[in-house]
């Protein structure tokens, strides 16, 4: 007996809706074996977990953000340009923001405590909610006005994710070093100069936040607005979401560029045969990928967070590995544009079924040993190896032949 | 005398997990398999050296299973890349992804019961054995990779594996073998860098990074198992040493921490921009869906 595989003349007919569907259900449930084998994670408990996250509110925000960074990676990677690099460059999308949001936006004014209350009430004013270690207070007063700032996070985050993405795509454009490599290498290199930066220059001044790891808060004002209370999702970040899923389908489908950068990633032979300069399309779509990635920063900072918070271990960065799990929105999209809000939707629901799964763990077992990123992973990495498995069958048939020769 | 065994005791450690990692990383890419499970077993081999030594009451036990497991892991990915035109990264970071689960799930039921930690004796005595051990079992590498008909098919899969196959190479078998022994490498360092290196009491996802270090050790060696030792000795010493060197530079701990993964992309660049490049540069067809129109296997 022996397999014989062979390519399918036309791809399997409906096998990019079937195949990512059966991989889920697939992935899910050797999951559940592993959990329950490994660590007696009743299974009714999973899937319970990833039943109510399907239609939980919180996972909008998750949403937002897997669409973004989602589109964001299927830029290069239709052009076979593997970006394994968003976290860092979300990272740096923070780092920026936080530098406009707290020093460039704002000025702070210290007071003594009793002079304090007069700011109170003032529009654009805001009382940081701890005094500085010499018992003054100190108050945020914004330096323009909050649309300029935010305007000034977006394009500044953006601008670093770029940057950031610009230094691989160079080394990979000029001297052909493997940007999966480079890219996942200067993930880390990130995580450190998050940091050094809120140990350093980002610092807070108040008695709770220097030396803590901790930066400023972000004044109110320029805080995005939430859709609604239950549910951390913001008006901006929806809009970002749109604008950018807009700007990419324009793109990919309606300029040349997305066109060529298409046969980038099928035969680039073809596109040095056209006198076309391969290097500049490798360059360009990884910045642009670092760019939108950089955009996720600001909505993590201005959205979710309002302030650094030190990276206590390298496993548990600010920005909850979303920058990997992207990859997989991506891949389970089969890199078509259309596929990444469906996408988006499945794995932001595994991604918030790890945070449910962990909850209700912990309210059983007393204390929770099992981090929600860990029972992610689980969930994620199975789905993605049945997944990247079955993926074979859309363009390949694989038949059981009895006999020898 | 005294200041020799220190500096034993201080690198040999780190540098018998980084070199081994390293070495079993280079053998499995020389056969044409992109490898980027590496940090995602390395984990999980952590934690399994962290739980079956405690288990077992004997830090040996911890590294024969975890060669074991982190063996498995390396077959799994020869067999599917090879058998079926699978891409090499997506395969590789998908088991990344369940690498870091797992590790997670396996050290979490006795984690929860007991704080305590079996490790190898911490002795110069047992340090340079361990030196030594991973010096040999390098050596080994480079030997089988260079001077024999099992070397030889290695490399021709990582060049050109339809060559390979026509001329009566198994090139399924021969990458099973090489994710064999490669991963059985990697588990093997693994075990060390928890049983020997830091045998602190086990945190969630312990040892992650540490297998893209030695991911780009092996990348700044060529993936030459000897020239390893040079790229491992270089990495193990400025990890362990990163207090000493906070203190000489005055650089703050998130800078030196930063320094090893810097240093990685370093290595890259000057790799790829001298005269080097065409000595060691990678095989041919690392990373390249094998695939025949029709084939049987």
């Amino acid at each position: 007996m022996r397999l014989v595989v062979t390519r399918r003349i036309k791809p399997l007919k409906f096998g990019g809706i079937i195949i990512p569907f059966l991989s889920i259900i697939l992935g899910v449930f050797l999951a559940t074996i592993a959990l329950y084998a490994l660590a007696r994670v009743p299974p009714g408990l999973v899937y319970s977990s990833i039943g109510v996250s399907l239609v939980s509110p919180q996972m909008l925000q998750t949403f937002v953000m897997l669409v973004i960074l989602g589109v964001a990676l299927i830029i290069p990677f239709n052009a076979a340009i593997w970006n394994i690099g968003a976290e860092g460059q979300i990272i740096w999308g923070m780092i920026a923001s936080a530098f406009i949001g707290l020093c460039i936006a704002v000025h702070y004014i210290y007071v003594s405590p009793s002079a304090a209350a007069q700011y109170s009430g003032v529009p654009g004013a805001f009382i940081l909610p701890t005094p500085t270690a010499t018992g003054k207070e100190v108050v945020a007063k914004l330096s323009m006005s909050p649309q300029a700032g935010v305007a000034l996070m977006l394009i500044l985050a953006s601008l670093a994710g770029a940057m950031w993405a610009l230094i691989a795509s160079l080394m990979r454009a000029f001297l052909d070093i493997d940007e999966v490599a480079t890219t996942l290498i200067m993930n880390y290199i990130a995580y450190y100069l998050y940091n050094y930066v809120v140990y350093g220059p980002l610092q807070g001044v108040t008695i709770s936040t220097s030396g803590f790891g901790l930066s400023n808060p972000l004044h109110p004002a320029l805080q995005f607005s939430r859709i609604s209370v239950s549910t951390t999702a913001t008006w901006e970040g929806v809009g970002i979401m749109i604008g950018v899923f807009i700007m990419a389908w324009f793109i990919l489908r309606h300029t040349t560029f997305g066109l060529r950068l298409r046969i980038l990633g099928s035969n680039p032979n073809a596109l040095k045969a056209a006198g076309i300069s391969v290097r500049k399309y490798i360059v360009a779509v990884l910045t642009i990928s670092g760019a939108i990635a950089g955009l996720v920063g600001t909505i993590f900072f201005a959205g979710n967070m309002y302030q650094l918070m030190k990276i206590k271990t390298i496993t548990t960065p600010p920005t909850h590995n979303i920058g990997y799990t992207a990859i997989l929105v991506s891949w389970l999209s089969m890199l078509d544009l259309r596929g990444v809000p469906f996408a988006a939707y499945i794995v932001a629901s595994l991604f918030q079924a790890g945070i449910n799964l962990q909850a209700s763990l912990g309210s059983i077992s007393g204390g929770a040993m099992i981090s929600s990123g860990a029972l992610t992973y689980v969930l994620i990495g199975f789905v993605l190896t049945t997944f990247t498995i079955l993926r074979v069958f859309s363009e390949y048939r694989i038949r059981i032949v009895r006999g020898r020769g | 005398m005294v200041w020799v065994t220190n500096i034993i005791m201080a690198v040999a450690p780190a540098f018998a997990a980084y070199y081994l990692t390293a070495v079993g990383h280079g053998v499995f890419e020389k056969s044409g398999v992109l490898n980027l499970a590496i940090d995602g077993v390395f984990t999980l081999g952590v934690a399994i050296a962290y739980t079956v030594a405690l288990l077992a009451g004997t830090a040996y036990a911890g590294s024969v299973v975890a060669l074991i497991i982190a063996a498995a892991f390396g077959a799994f990915i020869a067999y599917m890349v090879t058998k079926l035109p699978i891409s090499h990264g997506a395969i590789g970071l998908s088991l990344m992804f369940v690498g870091y689960g797992l590790s997670a799930l396996v050290a979490m039921p006795i984690r929860s019961t007991t704080g305590k930690v079996v490790s190898y004796p911490l002795s110069w005595v047992f340090d340079i054995g361990l030196l030594i051990f991973a010096i040999v079992l390098g050596v080994i590498m480079h030997y089988i990779l260079v001077n024999t008909k099992l070397g030889a098919a290695i490399r021709a899969a990582g060049e050109n594996p339809h060559a390979a196959s026509a001329l009566g190479v198994d090139v399924l078998k021969t990458r099973i073998i090489a994710g064999l022994l490669g991963y059985a490498l990697i588990g093997l360092g693994a075990s060390f860098f928890f049983l020997a290196y830091s045998p602190a009491p086990y945190s969630e996802g312990m040892g992650m990074g540490n297998g893209w270090i030695s991911f780009a050790i092996s990348l700044a060696a060529g993936r030459h198992p000897l020239l390893t030792i040079a790229s491992a000795a270089v990495f193990a010493g400025l990890l362990s040493n990163k207090f000493v060197l906070q203190g000489i530079l005055g650089l703050s701990i998130h800078i030196t921490n930063m320094i090893p993964y810097a240093a990685a992309l370093a290595a890259m660049v000057i790799f790829m921009v001298t005269p080097l490049k065409r000595k060691l540069a990678p095989p041919r067809s690392l990373g390249k869906i094998y695939f025949k129109e029709e084939r049987t296997v």
